[in-house]
């Protein structure tokens, strides 16, 4: 999907700059003449039907200003319209390549994780710890400065929830420290019918 | 089946031009579309019309008469268009696409009498082979093109920076003693078997 945007948005961009350089030199030739001559700007507007144009944007846009019902069709275009804005810069700025997670790099060489795979390593992590039945982790590499780790860790009863926090802290923190994450635990008493139990 | 070749592109950074300027058209197309939608919904054309301008523009436009076409103005959009015409075709050829196979032989020695080249599966499987030698490390797939770039799965999590370090260091160390070229190599996480990890 993101391919198809990408390649969408760079044949737009393809087709905008050819007509806007078509527009260009129909603009610098029409302007060799004055008044309404072969080579003039009106007659340029004249071949690019432009008063016929305004003639049918004009009313339209006073039926829309009108007082009456909403215009659904209007509706659906400006929805429309909205939405191909949007794929289209979705298009543009959304990155080509997966964020990784960078532990290190230097020029073309990097050291990197992607992030379900770094996820799995730090709930493996904290899950090693006594009293933790279940662990939900969420990692967002940095864009700038330094990117998080998100830990939800389910503990079972007789454990109290400051010391598994504490514990799960210290377990992801060799992790978090070296990938430069910012860590956030959070415990919560698991509920029965949890997959593990200890 | 892995498929190891990839189509690689090379960007000029001048591309961005272009691409600005389709993500202006962009947010225009988002913003009047918006004020369509607010018109089409009986929102005040008053209001409308003081964030968007768009009767004032439709209306400076609309208004335009050929004797508003002065020898200035001719002058100024005869100009303008005449630089627009170079820019936009600059833009426009910058914009096309140059792909190129990222993964190809690597020469070690080109003369009149002979060539040496060490064919790109030869330094993938090197790095491999060097990658999985490491304990912690159960599985490793290398891909050669402008750089060497590995990635792993890992059985432990623990240490996990001292290992990505370690498999960099196999490989270079590999690299060194085939007596091949240094290059830069990335080590990637890819995988994390956790049925296969070790009771740490």
């Amino acid at each position: 999907m993101l391919l198809l945007l990408r390649a969408i948005a760079r044949l737009t961009t393809f087709v905008l700059l050819i007509a806007l350089a078509a527009l260009g030199l129909a603009t610098a030739v029409f302007s060799i003449q004055g008044d309404t001559r072969a080579l003039s700007l009106p007659r340029l507007a004249d071949h690019f039907q432009l008063p016929e144009l305004r003639d049918e944007v004009g009313p339209y846009l006073d039926r829309l200003e009108g007082d009456g019902p909403t215009a659904w069709i209007s509706v659906g275009a400006g929805a429309g319209a909205i939405a191909v804005g949007v794929l289209l810069l979705a298009g543009v700025f959304m990155p080509r390549r997966e964020r990784l997670v960078v532990l290190e790099e230097q020029d073309e060489a990097r050291l990197a994780a992607r992030r379900r795979p770094f996820a799995q390593v730090a709930a493996a992590l904290a899950e090693q710890e006594r009293g933790v039945t279940q662990t939900r982790v969420r990692v967002r590499p940095a864009r700038l400065g330094r990117g998080r780790l998100r830990v939800a860790t389910y503990y079972s009863h007789g454990r109290s929830r400051e010391e598994i926090e504490r514990r799960v802290s210290a377990a992801v923190a060799p992790l978090a420290d070296a990938f430069r994450l910012r860590k956030q635990v959070r415990a919560r008493l698991g509920e029965r019918g949890s997959a593990r139990v200890q | 089946m892995k498929i190891r070749q990839r189509i690689r592109e090379r960007t000029s950074p001048v591309a961005y031009a272009g691409r600005t300027l389709l993500a202006l058209l962009a947010l225009a197309l988002v913003w009047y579309g918006l004020m369509l939608v607010l018109l089409a919904a009986k929102v005040s054309p008053d209001k409308v019309d003081a964030i968007s301008r768009y009767r004032a523009a439709f209306n400076y436009f609309a208004g335009l008469q050929p004797g508003d076409v002065t020898s200035r103005v001719r002058l100024i959009a005869g100009l303008s268009g005449f630089a627009v015409f170079p820019v936009c075709c600059f833009l426009a050829w910058k914009e096309l696409p140059r792909p190129y196979l990222a993964r190809g032989d690597l020469s070690l020695l080109e003369d009149e009498r002979a060539t040496i080249t060490v064919k790109p599966r030869a330094i993938e499987r090197a790095a491999e082979a060097a990658v999985v030698a490491h304990p912690a490390v159960i599985g490793a797939a290398a891909r050669y093109g402008d750089h060497l770039s590995v990635d792993i799965d890992v059985r432990r999590g623990r240490d996990l920076a001292e290992t990505m370090r370690e498999a960099q260091l196999l490989v270079v160390e590999a690299l060194g003693r085939l007596e091949l070229p240094a290059l830069p190599v990335s080590v990637t996480l890819a995988g994390f078997d956790r049925r296969r990890r070790e009771i740490e």
